[in-house]
């Protein structure tokens, strides 16, 4: 007797219409390729052609301007919904989201201090907005334990806070940087996309983004009795703090460093766990992998349409908001009578 | 067998809770009275760990539960809380299982035989119905009876109940009592706060009077159920009658399937 059929199926189903979706935008594009170019490719890679694969521009557009792109854009779609389904939990608040303790727009302040004020190397990038995004959510953290610890609103008023603050500071940093040669730099750089991405970037983030994702899968348990509320947890023996700091710590890495690659992408991680959770149910046994398949597809998708709408792409953050919000509303709308659930 | 020996507890100087001392035998229901403020909420938190008393001992079969371990004494106590929805709410047989969580180890998940135990509280308590359904959409009696399952997926010889009945209708709240009752037949102690005296009375084997903290009475409900000292815990004055009002009470127990 099983308890939970119909919701694996649709985890796998899922995950099936990502990795249909991943093997589509390979071939979506300026430069088209045609299924010749296809069988030239796969010949040469089982090793049945006399050509070098290098010499093949159809091979390198896909394998290094698409693959590690499209790769990227899933682990950012993947991280920032499973975390904002972590926080949205902890929290118990469905108006929680990556954003909401500071960790986007820490993150944020930090790329733009990495870009103005050290050589501009990636790995300095993705250094001060992990540093930043932490400091963030360090303060508010702090701050809300001076205030009240057992009061989770707190945490979220301190978020707005501290999130106020990073991007006043963000703001004077763009006042004071150069408007010709560093401003646009900042600017689009936090505008989000995923066009500079390479695997470069790829294999920075994606441990990163292992690591944090199954530490919030080996909490799944946990995090299912947090949906009680701390106290009920607490009754059936969960340690709640050591939960808590857990899942906000790998959060804030998967966040800050999603933010260090694609700049700050929103509505995704408020998004996604919604709508994973309207499909799947509250169980996060189901929800995390749900949200992570789930955040992928939606942010593959939207880069998709980024990339493709016009001659020049789109920052990812403005189709994301485009999208997301008009979507939350609908979601406010169409569940008002039964709560989140 | 629970011993509470010396209990304290303040916060911020003023003293909520003052040198609280009684026991309790196994297979007894055990009600706490008292105005609104009196100290029997901050009692039960004391008793679940979430408030760590100033000075005293909570001793179940000699132990101390203060030092325990949340799991350890969540093995030993388990928590009614009273019925309510959740943000984002679960299937009730999920609400049930989690139960069984101070019985397993860090990072292990609930397991077949689980799922089948808590289906068979479902059965025990006449809600099998309701297993596959969303916690938030079921009525507030049935909610409070999936959260006493989950108290009995607990396993735990000590039940803790605030206010069960408190938002509950008539028939619900008498079934609530009955259950109790049901638990203290099978040798569990139940300590449960409730604002109805007329209710205390009518199912309770122990009562406890608070006042400001402090015990006012205790003992068997005939005893300590006196119009002195009702008047006394709540400030007002407050005559018995046994004969001058009409009173309405189940005379059957209540249909199981009610």
């Amino acid at each position: 007797m099983e308890y939970d059929v119909s919701e694996k199926i649709k985890v796998r189903l899922m995950f099936a219409a990502l990795f249909i979706l991943f093997f589509l935008s390979l071939f979506i594009g300026n430069y088209k390729i045609s299924l010749e170019q296809l069988r030239v490719i796969f010949y040469n890679l089982i090793g049945q052609s006399a050509s070098d694969i290098s010499d093949n521009a159809a091979w390198s557009v896909l394998y290094y301007i698409r693959l590690p792109r499209v790769l990227t854009v899933i682990l950012v779609g993947s991280a920032l919904s499973i975390s904002g389904a972590a926080y949205q939990n902890i929290f118990r608040n469905p108006l929680v989201s990556p954003d909401i303790l500071g960790v986007s727009a820490g993150a944020g302040l930090g790329v733009a201090i990495g870009l103005l004020y050290t050589d501009g190397s990636i790995l300095y990038v993705y250094f001060t907005a992990f540093l930043l995004g932490s400091l963030a959510v360090f303060l508010t953290y702090s701050l809300s334990r001076l205030a009240d610890g057992q009061n989770n609103m707190l945490m979220v008023l301190s978020g707005i806070v501290i999130a106020s603050l990073s991007n006043a500071l963000l703001s004077l940093l763009k006042y004071l940087a150069d408007p010709m040669e560093e401003l646009p730099g900042v600017v689009f750089y936090l505008l989000g996309g995923f066009a500079r991405i390479g695997w470069q970037e790829f294999y920075l983030l994606f441990p990163i983004i292992v690591i944090g994702t199954f530490i919030l899968l080996i909490l799944r348990w946990q995090l299912n009795l947090f949906t009680l509320g701390e106290e009920e947890a607490l009754s059936l023996g969960v340690n709640t703090e050591r939960v808590k700091l857990a899942v906000i710590i790998f959060s804030t890495m998967m966040v800050s460093a999603s933010t260090a690659a694609a700049g700050q992408v929103s509505w995704i991680g408020l998004v996604v766990p919604h709508i994973a959770r309207f499909m799947v149910g509250t169980n996060h046994k189901h929800l995390l992998p749900a949200s992570a398949f789930m955040g992928g597809f939606m942010l593959l998708l939207m880069d998709n349409l980024a990339r493709s709408i016009s001659g020049a792409e789109i920052p990812i953050s403005i189709i994301t908001a485009l999208i997301g919000a008009p979507f939350f509303a609908y979601l406010i709308i169409s569940r008002r009578e039964s709560g989140w659930s | 067998m629970l011993k509470i020996e010396n209990l304290s507890f303040s916060y911020n100087k003023s003293t909520i809770l003052k040198e609280i001392n009684f026991h309790a035998k196994n297979g007894e229901l055990i009600t706490l009275l008292g105005a609104n403020g009196s100290g029997k909420t901050t009692f039960l938190k004391c008793m679940q760990g979430l408030l760590s008393p100033e000075a005293g001992k909570i001793l179940i079969d000699g132990e101390n539960i203060i030092q325990l371990e949340k799991k350890d004494r969540a093995q030993k106590i388990a928590v009614v809380p009273q019925e309510h929805k959740n943000i984002f709410a679960h299937k009730v047989i999920d609400m049930v299982v989690m139960g069984v969580n101070p019985w397993l180890s860090f990072n292990e998940q609930p397991k077949k035989e689980h799922y089948l135990r808590a289906e068979e509280i479902l059965d025990e308590l006449n809600i099998y119905s309701l297993k596959d359904k969303n916690f938030n959409r079921i009525s507030g009696g049935e909610r409070q009876l999936v959260l006493i399952a989950r108290a009995l997926m607990q396993k735990s010889n000590i039940l803790l109940l605030d206010e069960p009945n408190s938002h509950l209708d008539f028939k619900n709240m008498h079934h609530i009592m009955d259950i109790m009752q049901q638990l203290k037949f099978n040798n569990k102690t139940i300590i449960t706060a409730l604002h109805d005296p007329n209710l205390a009375y009518r199912y309770s084997d122990k009562i406890i009077i608070l006042k400001e903290g402090r015990i006012l009475a205790r003992g068997a409900a005939e005893k300590v159920m006196t119009e002195e000292n009702l008047s006394e815990a709540y400030n007002m004055k407050i005559s018995t009658a046994k004969t001058a009002f009409l009173s309405f009470f189940p005379t059957s127990k209540l249909k199981k399937d009610a």
